[in-house]
């Protein structure tokens, strides 16, 4: 096989830049629009200006799901080896270089957290009034909460500049030395990158109900990030894959192993927000169940069977066909529903705080996500398209384009 | 133990060098139309099955699991719930007298239990195994086919077959000797 460079064609992906980039436009203008006029219906309705963080929250948790599953999956892949991880590393590593703007995004919701808009614990009265909130208030306060965000944040940073930047000297000088160089750093990178994301997922969400403490609940969370940036990036793979040079790049095989991976990541999911459920059904304890009967009652329980069917049950059945896995088509759009659903579960897991008794429904809970998952294909491809589509001086480049698909 | 129908041609088989080989061989003769066809190698060559058509010739080993695996579910289900939701009913911290969660895992296992027997017993079912005697081995270089060679055996069932053609036709895929096997 002739070496080739693997350089996208310049209109490349310029299609889905343009609508990332309408989306993104229209979404945030509708989530702004939501702070001068009321936008929800049904339950307690909170102020305008409340629903805008809460919104924005929900929203910057999808970009933050999609740059943190970018970055966790690229680290496992430079572990792990594999020809999927080959085919699908640029896309990941364009969705690392996007951790800075998330950062920027994040200004908000400390603005938010501040002025008293989304966290319970931010709230002196409610704090004096229980003492397991007094108790926790030496970890669950404003501005040690800030310093912990600024530190995950700059961590992530770092990592993701020197995962480029080695990926950029792999480029310049192929072979194994950059290669091994970058395994090494990645197994390091990876073990501090599950604390650090763990710590974010209490901090930010969970901190959410802050009486409340699953210990299983930040690494469901690190798996739907996963799953989130596993979907898209299949969605680039097999969008590019309809003209060269993916065309002849991406075989079934490297689709069976992705679409195999998002069967595994969906099953994980749900094999842990269900071991979450059943100790806390279980022990029926007042203190826990509470927030299962927040998500269960007054209409939220209707999300949560969709979630428990069109997020786990079908896809699972679906997925375990080979077939569906290894033709692009019908992965992409197996991977386009899970990506829904993953939003999907993040409003089910946020929302419900704010209107515990009866469901609530705002558009700009609708309106967060579009403007912000538009805001992120946009940049998405700015980035994606600097490098070739294809990691050229990795050493293991040919063996994951033979025809067959190599497990390597 | 699966009696295999004696014919008294088996087939043609044809030997190669290298898996390379073998594998181009295998997809010319499944565009040749040849179906009933098998390969030999020393170790697994998944690509090889793919092209004998083994996954579009409706493996059935599959549908064996699957069938097993729902069987499996419904039981482990049946069993938790009947037990102690049914026929002795059971208050347990006054919560609902079919409380489904807690069955969830008894019904995840049986499903995994059942679904991983029928799919090992449905192959030694389908495969025929274990077999002591099978017409390949009246090829004398057959033995090879564990060490450092490579066969493809086009079968006498096979709709297509004709053994002058068959015989022709593996000749020309740069195979190193092409034998008619005995039944």
């Amino acid at each position: 096989m002739a070496i080739a460079n693997y350089t996208l064609s310049p209109t490349a992906l310029d299609k889905q830049r343009k609508i990332g980039f309408i989306a993104a436009v229209i979404g945030f203008v509708l989530l702004l629009a939501a702070i001068v006029m009321p936008s929800g219906f049904g339950g307690t309705s909170v102020t305008p200006m409340s629903q805008f963080f809460h919104s924005y929250l929900l929203g910057f948790l999808v970009f933050f799901g999609l740059c943190m599953g970018s970055l966790g999956l690229l680290l496992l892949q430079y572990l792990t080896g594999g020809a999927w991880g080959i085919m699908a590393r640029r896309v990941f590593e364009a969705g690392t270089r996007l951790i800075p703007i998330a950062a920027i995004l994040f200004i908000p919701v400390i603005i938010g957290m501040f002025t008293n808009n989304i966290y319970l614990w931010t709230n002196a009265a409610a704090v004096k009034a229980s003492p397991v909130l007094t108790d926790k208030a030496g970890y669950l306060n404003p501005s040690f909460w800030t310093i912990r965000a600024v530190v995950f944040f700059a961590y992530f940073i770092v990592i993701a500049t020197v995962l480029n930047k080695y990926a950029r000297n792999l480029d310049a000088t192929p072979g194994f030395k950059w290669s091994r160089k970058i395994e090494n750093f990645s197994g390091g990178a990876l073990f501090f990158f599950f604390f650090a994301v763990s710590f974010a997922a209490v901090d930010w969400i969970m901190s959410l109900s802050p009486e409340w403490y699953s210990t299983v609940y930040a690494f469901f969370i690190i798996v739907g990030q996963g799953i989130l940036a596993l979907t898209f990036a299949i969605m680039v793979l097999v969008t590019l894959s309809r003209e060269e040079p993916m065309a002849s790049a991406l075989k079934p095989g490297h689709l069976h192993d992705l679409g195999k991976l998002l069967f595994a990541f969906n099953f994980l999911w749900g094999y842990l927000s269900f071991s979450q459920l059943i100790i806390i059904y279980a022990g029926n304890l007042p203190e826990e169940i509470v927030w299962y009967h927040h998500r269960i009652r007054g209409g939220w329980q209707y999300v949560a069977y969709v979630i428990i069917f069109v997020h786990f049950i079908i896809p699972f059945a679906i997925l375990l066909s080979r077939d569906i896995k290894r033709n692009g088509r019908r992965l992409i759009m197996m991977a386009g529903w899970l990506f829904i659903m993953r939003i999907v579960d993040l409003y089910w897991l946020v929302e419900p705080n704010w209107h515990q008794a009866q469901f609530f429904f705002s558009w700009a809970d609708i309106a967060a996500p579009l403007g912000f998952v538009g805001l992120y294909v946009y940049l998405f491809v700015g980035q994606y398209k600097k490098h070739a589509a294809l990691p050229t001086g990795e050493p293991e480049l040919q063996l994951a384009l033979h025809p067959k698909g190599a497990h390597g | 133990m699966k009696q295999v129908k004696r014919y008294p041609i088996y087939g043609v088989m044809a030997e190669y060098d290298t898996p390379t080989q073998l594998s181009d061989a295998t997809k010319r003769a499944f565009d040749a139309g040849y179906r009933v066809m098998d390969a030999y190698t020393p170790y697994p060559i998944e690509e090889v099955s793919e092209m004998i058509g083994f996954h579009r010739k409706h493996n059935k080993v599959a549908l064996a699991t699957l069938i097993g695996g729902v069987i499996g579910g419904i039981g482990g289900y049946s069993l938790a719930s009947l037990a102690s939701s049914v026929w002795y009913p059971l208050n347990i911290a006054g919560r609902p007298f079919i409380p489904w969660p807690m069955y969830i895992p008894v019904t995840f296992e049986c499903t995994i239990l059942v679904a991983g027997l029928s799919c090992a017993i449905g192959m030694m079912m389908m495969n025929g195994l274990p077999q002591p005697y099978h017409p390949v081995f009246n090829v004398e270089s057959f033995s090879r086919s564990t060490n450092d060679r490579f066969f493809l055996c086009i079968e006498s069932r096979d709709p297509k077959y004709d053994e002058a053609a068959v015989t022709d036709f593996l000749g020309t895929t740069g195979a190193r000797e092409v034998v008619r096997v005995d039944g």
